[in-house]
């Protein structure tokens, strides 16, 4: 496929996310018109004054907004974090917890639950699920380090390794787990982005731009580790550390996402090839669109995860996959179809 | 005698437990186009990528016009000295463009702007390699001789005063060959000294103002070709017997091999 004229794009994208959330935030239980959801929002905006309806505005302001935009950050988060995985290991099938952080995090997460900590205040999943996605890269990295050299080859082994040990955990808790507990487990290891507040925002806010401007700074860095290690030290990179860096920060915003919402897949698998195949693979691009296309893609997902069998909701883990998994078949089968292979 | 562009002192290094090179110790005047030759597994690869610092030595010093290595950030170092690789590896669909004009990536600071002189220096670089046409290609679709100087050309846009080259023939076939021995005779002419690994033997010593044989991380020789190429260093370097002749036109000695020694 030809490769778009990238500020174009970038534009274009931009907009139809804009577009995304007037729609995403317009249906669901109760239907509101677009021009209200419009006009609602801009009422917010300076220089603006529109007479709106009330219930609208609590439903659109206090209930699906900040769902959509903790939608839209993990959406971008989960691409971005793909994007980096992707060119750090080489490998077309990174994805944002390849080293074992949603494993972690989703058994954090099951260990609240499962220990009943999660009645006591909804503030403990998260905790738990991020303390589980740190422990994981802390263990993973250590692991695969020696002598101040990360293999990344290890890395990529021993994330595998543990990720399958944590799922078996993860798994025999369930095994204990009582009726009541088991459901809400299989809730949040499906991924959900039911009941999100304006406190999720804020608390992912922060990292969502601090990790995003690190990454983008390295830019330059991840096109070359793309040729390859000593290609790399032969242009001046200081390998190791810019691994590291850049390793930790996908790692923690990965680990953070998957502690609010459980571990949502595909997202950052596929966004990133999707964005790879329409700009092209510099980073410089790349990153900034993917960051959109993420948004974008989570947020059009909610929306069919909450209209399906409205009034009720499927998890929208169930969505992603569903959208995936043909694109990422799809995907094998044109590598095959190049290469003459398998 | 010229300015020194490499001096390496007692370099020792190994790997794996293994030492390839102990105590070597040799210079590199400027200007000078050296070829590297042995047989496989010697130690060439090993030791240009020591002197790239993409090895870390474990003794001894390398200096590039009179700076340590050791001293030098990366960056500088990558400001003053490039490798190219025998074979590469890239799979990511970046163009030809892309890919040389990463080779300006040590000449720029992380939030600099795509210069006037970045642009020239990838223009001239395409050029000199005569793959302009190819720049909106991408790499991976290219063939194992155009991908080779794709990464000639970004070597080149790097503009160091000294460029390893691992076999930037290997992969070519006559024309190329000739074209890149062009290519290396203009960087030698404009004041870098140039270090290639080369297998061919003839085409190494035809080429070259002086040649180093290496044989299990030591020099059999170095020298100019006329005094290098002689059948004892052949039989030293290769264990094989070989025939010495003066090639009447060109006016240089040329070497046949005929059997192997026991």
């Amino acid at each position: 496929m030809k490769q778009l004229k990238m500020p174009v794009f970038f534009i274009a994208s931009f907009i139809l996310f804009l577009f995304s959330i007037v729609i995403a935030t317009s249906f669901g239980g109760v239907t509101i018109p677009l021009f209200e959801t419009v006009q609602v929002f801009l009422a917010k905006l300076p220089f603006f004054y529109f007479e709106t309806d009330s219930t609208f505005e609590q439903i659109l302001l206090y209930i699906r907004l900040p769902r959509v935009i903790v939608a839209s950050i993990v959406g971008a988060s989960l691409a971005v974090c793909g994007v980096v995985m992707q060119s750090l290991f080489r490998n077309p099938m990174a994805e944002p917890g390849i080293i074992g952080i949603s494993s972690g995090g989703s058994l954090g997460g099951v260990i609240a639950i499962y220990f009943g900590l999660s009645h006591i205040s909804t503030f403990f999943v998260p905790v738990f699920g991020f303390l589980g996605a740190l422990l994981t890269l802390l263990l993973v990295y250590i692991i695969s380090t020696s002598n101040g050299k990360t293999s990344m080859l290890t890395l990529l082994l021993t994330g595998v390794a543990i990720s399958s040990f944590i799922s078996a955990c993860s798994s025999l808790i369930i095994t204990y787990a009582s009726y009541g507990q088991l459901q809400q487990i299989l809730y949040w290891l499906m991924g959900n982005l039911n009941g999100r507040d304006w406190d999720d925002v804020k608390l992912l806010i922060l990292p969502f731009i601090l990790c995003n401007i690190l990454i983008f700074s390295y830019r330059k860095q991840l096109d070359i580790l793309l040729l390859g290690e000593e290609e790399a030290k032969n242009l001046g990179i200081h390998v190791q550390r810019t691994r590291t860096i850049l390793l930790i920060s996908a790692s923690l915003l990965t680990g953070i996402c998957v502690s609010l919402t459980g571990a949502i897949g595909f997202v950052g698998l596929i966004v990133p090839h999707m964005i790879r195949l329409l700009i092209g693979p510099t980073h410089r691009y790349l990153i900034p669109t993917s960051l959109i296309g993420g948004a974008l893609f989570l947020t059009l997902a909610d929306l069919i995860a909450r209209l399906v069998i409205r009034p009720a909701e499927i998890q929208i883990g169930i969505i992603t996959a569903f959208l995936g998994a043909p694109y990422f078949i799809f995907l094998i089968l044109r590598q095959k179809k190049m290469e003459g292979l398998l | 005698m010229n300015e020194a562009a490499l001096e390496i002192q007692s370099l020792t290094f190994h790997r794996n437990a293994r030492t390839i090179f102990n105590n070597l110790s040799f210079t590199v005047e400027k200007g000078k186009f050296i070829a590297l030759i042995g047989p496989n597994g010697t130690g060439k690869s090993t030791l240009l990528k020591c002197l790239a610092g993409i090895n870390r030595i474990d003794s001894g010093d390398i200096k590039i016009f009179n700076r340590s290595l050791r001293q030098l950030k990366p960056l500088e170092i990558a400001k003053r000295i490039t490798y190219m690789p025998q074979t590469t590896t890239l799979e990511t669909n970046f163009t030809v463009q892309q890919v040389v004009e990463m080779g300006r990536y040590p000449h720029k600071k992380r939030f600099s702007r795509w210069m006037k002189t970045d642009q020239l220096a990838v223009k001239k670089a395409l050029e000199q390699v005569g793959i302009s046409h190819l720049k909106h290609r991408f790499v991976p679709s290219l063939s194992g001789g155009e991908r080779q100087l794709v990464y000639l050309a970004k070597a080149i846009a790097q503009e160091t005063d000294i460029l390893l080259l691992d076999e930037p023939t290997s992969d070519l076939d006559i024309y190329y060959q000739v074209i890149v021995t062009d290519i290396l005779h203009s960087l030698v002419q404009e004041g870098k000294t140039v270090i290639a690994a080369i297998h061919d033997i003839n085409l190494a010593t035809r080429i070259c103002d002086q040649c180093i044989f290496l044989k299990d991380g030591k020099f059999v020789a170095y020298n100019a070709p006329s005094d290098a190429l002689n059948t004892e260093n052949i039989a030293k370097t290769f264990q094989v017997k070989s025939i010495i002749y003066q090639e009447p036109l060109m006016k240089k000695k040329q070497m046949i091999p005929f059997d192997v020694l026991t």
